[in-house]
């Protein structure tokens, strides 16, 4: 008898173990998962939610390009993902808000990017961004960017093009970061710390939406200048294509809002600094033969070196860059393979990088006064206790700072040709 | 009055008749049960163990404990009486004398008792005189014996034999002189001369003669060698065991041709008169391990054992673990292989398979094609294996627990897809995997039923409808499928039958687990498991030796190392000779190569010369 009891008893602890594990299992697809996060200034009330989540249709979509049941002149479903807005009072009741509308549940277990307003950054993203800190589905390593313009129409332009996967698009467009170094790549949990710091300032990625009518007909009437410099503001790139949407250069942040932003070409130097910067193609006008280009790919040999210390009271560092190039073009075929003038054309290369380094760290300086670069660490080192540096306050004296760059470049190699012969016939 | 005939018969087909009293067959009750129920008239309920049914308010404690014992008493009775019962039928019909008799009519009337012949015409008497005087005869069994070997070399020398000396008897000259059998004895006692010709020798009974002679003629039908069906091997040898214990036997000596092996033949099952054979290295293995084994087989009082399967149900530790502590083996090469390790083989007659003990789990997951190919290739079989069972045993509990708690860990675009594929579906994730799974189970078992004529259909049922339809019906989503199909091929892939059967059952269980309470289930179920395994083990020796306890590395545990650096045997079964082989055990690689090793032995040989 006591054994039957005592089985019993163990029978229904186990149960009790077993279905109190139950509450909280969900089926796959009981579940929306909103890959893209928008967040716009409300108009009625505080703050304009946007997700972007893919339907489980069998087909990849495109039936729902005809329909269109938006609030904005924009689809609001495209090609097997579906766009919702709603308008609340916080970030997370309007994830429950939808609940009134879509059939399942909205998860941010496999979010992607936060799309942050250029408005509502340059007003202060504190108050939306903690809520997402704390909030378990959210991961840290989401990527953030500030969209010109609003978030909402920026996703609704957000398109899988080449793929059916909207979740590998967004993940290997962020993943060009790396292959180009026009934009970083920022993730939630860096932002997030970079705000609560002393020691640094936050940015994000900067992206837009581009009408595709930036490809001027005829203005220079067929003799158009070299311009070497990609310095583009996202929505500005010249080019059409299929894809509105566009990452281009860096938004800047200080105390939490956004001052200002770097363009693409800017975003490059500044990530060489911040040791970002994985490889890149930066064009050069050939001195030697003006108009034409010398085009090296560049990569970082070193991660770079930053020296900090105080002279006088007044913080001066410096920075040391190690950087390695492949000659990748000669337009003008000039022998630069050869021993002499490699080493001229590195000299050169070094002069390059190195007075676009330092207009770089003039703009945030002076015009942003934004530690994006996070030198307060180096600095840090200086004061015994924690307290002392924040009375120090580095954030606000990271313009009186004297920031020295050094580059040093070493062309390696030369691609498939050993020497640039000159082309028969040509230049005559 | 037609119309009301047809009437009464349709009202007829309504209405209840007595049915007729037909007689149908029942088997009546042994006068030993009739008497039982005599004893427990009125108490049968409690003998039984049912309760009957009583009103709450009469009940009390006290009459409940009292009925309880009484219930207890009553069945410790009749386990009493059924005992006495087995053993009382265990003789059948019992022969008197135990001696075999000097009078010749009596040793027949013997056989004949014994044997039932008026019934049983299995047992041939075979009567006839020896040197035209001497009464004497041959038992028996048809079927079981070489008949040339009865008529030309017993039937025909004895009643070729015209000398005959009086006074003596006669059989000590018929052994030595006349029977041209390889194998004869002596046997006085009644019981093992019955037995001699159960399995299928030839007795010879003379006049005046005390004791009759046993001849070696067993001839019965058996199937011959082949290639074994459940443990192929690419490379490595054929040969499989059959059901007969002396091939079996030889085959395994077959391989081990050493004077040291073996063989002790112990007698099991009483009603069937079974044999089995327990083979084992003398001086190499660890005596205890022997003496256990006999002792364990000795000591077996049951009337029916078929073979190594039920046999090792009888000796096994742990009945209750669901990791077999016993290997069992087609291949008279990998009993050969654990023979030499030191361990111990026993091989019942009825069903090709061996017995291995002492294992251990790392063992159940070797083959003898691991030690034939070489040894890169051997530890990736080993690492292959080891993967095929993590996959039978969590892969449907893992996805189960993914799909409904963890889908923060599945990659999004697999997420999206098994949403997509899930969306049609109206089952929850965990019916799916259940419905897939014993959908499997029945294919794999009505392919074993099948008739090996109509054994196609079974593909078609199980890849075609199974597989596609069910996926076209929306009964089951396509990735579960896929989960399905590698658990199979995972299970298959584990070389040992038990082991899978285990790992089917652990699979389910990790499936509850895991619809329950996601990976924490699973973690605890892995957690309960080891527990449950470390805690067994096979013939003394831990299931989990080697990891725990710690022991010595015999280099063939996990990863397969060389051949030559196999220096020692297995440490967990303690044998007496520990080293397999020298350190150098490729002594050539120390030697110069032969064209200078003639040089130098010249030169050497010059030396020597000098030197005298």
């Amino acid at each position: 008898m006591a054994k039957k009891v005592s089985l019993l008893l163990v029978f229904c602890l186990g149960l009790l173990i077993n279905l109190t594990g139950c509450y909280d299992a969900a089926e796959v697809d009981d579940e929306v998962y909103a890959l893209v996060l928008g967040i716009d200034k409300g108009i009625n009330n505080k703050v304009r939610v946007t997700i972007q989540y893919p339907t489980y249709k069998s087909s990849g979509g495109g039936g729902g390009e005809s329909k269109s049941g938006g609030r904005m002149e924009a689809k609001n479903e495209t090609q097997g993902s579906i766009i919702d807005t709603i308008e609340a009072p916080s970030i997370l009741e309007a994830l429950d808000m939808y609940g009134m509308s879509t059939s399942r549940r909205v998860s941010l277990m496999h979010m992607k990017n936060i799309i942050i307003s250029e408005e509502l950054a340059k007003e202060g993203v504190q108050a939306y961004v903690s809520p997402l800190a704390r909030y378990r589905e959210a991961r840290g390593v989401v990527n953030i960017s500030v969209a010109r313009g609003t978030a909402q129409k920026f996703i609704q332009e957000n398109k899988s093009n080449i793929g059916e996967s909207l979740a590998k698009d967004l993940e290997l467009m962020t993943v060009q970061s790396d292959n180009t170094s026009f934009f970083p790549r920022v993730t939630f949990y860096d932002f997030y710390n970079s705000l609560l710091s002393t020691y640094e300032q936050g940015y994000t990625a900067y992206a837009g939406l581009n009408e595709l009518g930036n490809l001027p007909e005829d203005k220079y009437a067929g003799k158009a200048p070299l311009m070497v410099d990609n310095a583009f503001k996202p929505g500005e790139i010249p080019r059409s294509g299929v894809a509105k949407r566009e990452y281009a250069g860096t938004a800047v942040f200080r105390d939490g809002k956004m001052v200002g932003s770097l363009n693409s070409e800017e975003t490059r130097y500044f990530m060489m600094i911040v040791g970002k910067f994985t490889k890149g193609i930066i064009d050069m006008e050939d001195r030697e033969s003006p108009g034409k280009v010398i085009s090296l790919n560049f990569r970082p040999s070193r991660k770079p070196v930053v020296r900090a210390y105080f002279k006088k009271g007044r913080p001066i560092i410096s920075i040391k860059l190690e950087m390695e190039a492949d000659i990748g073009a000669v337009q003008s075929r000039v022998n630069y393979e050869d021993k002499d003038q490699v080493k001229k054309l590195s000299t050169r290369a070094e002069d390059y990088l190195e007075r676009r380094a330092v207009q770089v760290i003039g703009k945030v300086q002076q015009q942003y006064n934004s530690d994006i670069f996070g030198f307060g660490q180096k600095l840090a080192g200086y004061f015994p206790t924690i307290q002392e540096w924040e009375k120090y306050d580095w954030l606000s004296h990271f313009k009186e700072a004297g920031i020295n760059v050094k580059v040093n470049v070493s062309i390696r190699r030369t691609g498939l040709m050993l020497k640039s012969a000159r082309i028969t016939g040509y230049e005559k | 009055m037609a119309e009301k005939n047809r009437l009464k018969s349709l009202f007829a087909l309504l209405t209840y008749k007595k049915p007729k009293n037909i007689e149908t067959f029942y088997i009546p009750e042994t006068e030993e049960e009739t008497k039982r129920a005599q004893e427990i008239k009125g108490m049968e309920h409690k003998a039984r163990g049912i309760k009957k049914p009583r009103l709450v308010s009469e009940m009390s404690k006290k009459r409940e404990r009292g009925l309880e014992k009484d219930r207890e008493t009553y069945r410790f009775k009749y386990k009493e009486k059924s005992k006495d019962g087995a053993s009382k039928g265990r003789s059948g019909n019992s022969v008197v004398d135990k001696q075999v008799s000097v009078n010749i009519d009596e040793n027949m009337g013997l056989v004949k008792k014994a044997f039932n012949s008026e019934n049983n015409k299995d047992i041939i008497i075979r009567e006839f005189t020896v040197g035209g005087q001497l009464r004497a005869f041959i038992a028996y069994m048809d079927g079981m014996v070489d008949r040339t070997t009865i008529n030309d070399f017993i039937i025909k020398p004895l009643l070729a034999k015209k000398e005959y000396h009086e006074g003596e008897c006669s059989l000590d000259k018929v052994i030595q002189q006349v029977l041209q059998t390889n194998q004869a004895n002596k046997i006085t006692d009644t019981e093992e001369m019955i037995y001699e010709i159960l399995v299928g020798n030839t007795c010879l009974f003379i006049e005046g003669c005390n004791y009759c002679i046993s001849s070696e003629t067993k001839g019965f039908e058996k199937r011959s060698v082949s290639t074994p069906q459940t443990e192929g091997v690419v490379r490595g040898s054929q040969e499989g065991f059959t059901e007969n214990l002396r091939t079996n036997v030889t085959l395994v000596r077959k391989i081990i041709k050493n004077k040291d092996l073996s063989t002790e033949f112990l007698k099991i099952g009483a009603r069937n008169n079974n044999q089995c054979a327990v083979m084992y290295i003398d001086g190499l293995i660890n005596p205890a391990i022997v003496a256990e084994v006999k002792r364990r087989i000795t000591s077996l009082k049951t009337d029916f054992i078929a073979g190594s399967g039920i046999l090792e149900q009888f000796i096994e530790e742990n009945p209750w673990s669901i990791i077999p502590t016993i290997i069992s083996t087609e291949r008279p090469d990998k009993a050969a292989s654990h023979l030499i390790e030191g361990k111990a083989v026993i091989i019942a007659d009825g069903t090709p398979f061996a017995l291995i003990v002492p294992v251990s789990l790392t063992t159940m997951f070797h083959t003898p094609e691991d030690t034939t190919l070489r040894w890169q290739y051997g530890t990736l079989l080993r690492f292959i294996r080891i993967f095929a069972v993590f996959i039978a045993i969590f892969i449907p509990g893992l996805y189960v627990a993914l799909t409904n708690f963890h889908r923060e860990m599945i990659p999004t675009d697999l997420l999206i897809a098994i949403a997509k594929a899930r969306e049609n579906v109206p089952f929850p994730t965990i019916l799916e995997v259940m419905l897939m799974e014993v959908s499997f189970e029945l294919i794999r078992e009505a392919g074993i039923r099948i008739p090996g004529i109509i054994g196609n259909t079974i593909g078609i049922i199980g890849a075609l409808i199974l597989g596609q339809a069910a996926v076209q019906a929306n009964l089951v989503s396509p990735v579960l499928i896929i989960i399905v199909a590698i658990t199979g091929l995972g299970n298959f892939a584990i070389p040992d039958f038990s082991v899978a059967f285990a790992a089917r059952i652990m699979r389910l269980i990790y499936i509850v687990l895991g619809a329950f309470l996601g990976f924490y289930g699973i973690s605890l179920g892995i957690v309960v498991f080891t527990v449950m395994l470390a805690c067994t083990k096979s013939f003394g020796v831990p299931m989990l030796n080697y990891f725990a306890p710690k022991l010595r590395n015999s280099n063939d545990i996990i990863i397969r190392r060389p051949v030559w650096m196999q220096e020692l045997r297995p440490d967990n079964i303690n044998p007496l000779d520990i080293t397999r082989q020298p350190e150098i055990s490729r002594k050539w690689v120390k030697e110069p190569p032969a064209e200078n090793m003639r040089e130098d032995s010249e030169e050497a040989g010059e030396d020597d010369r000098k030197n005298e």
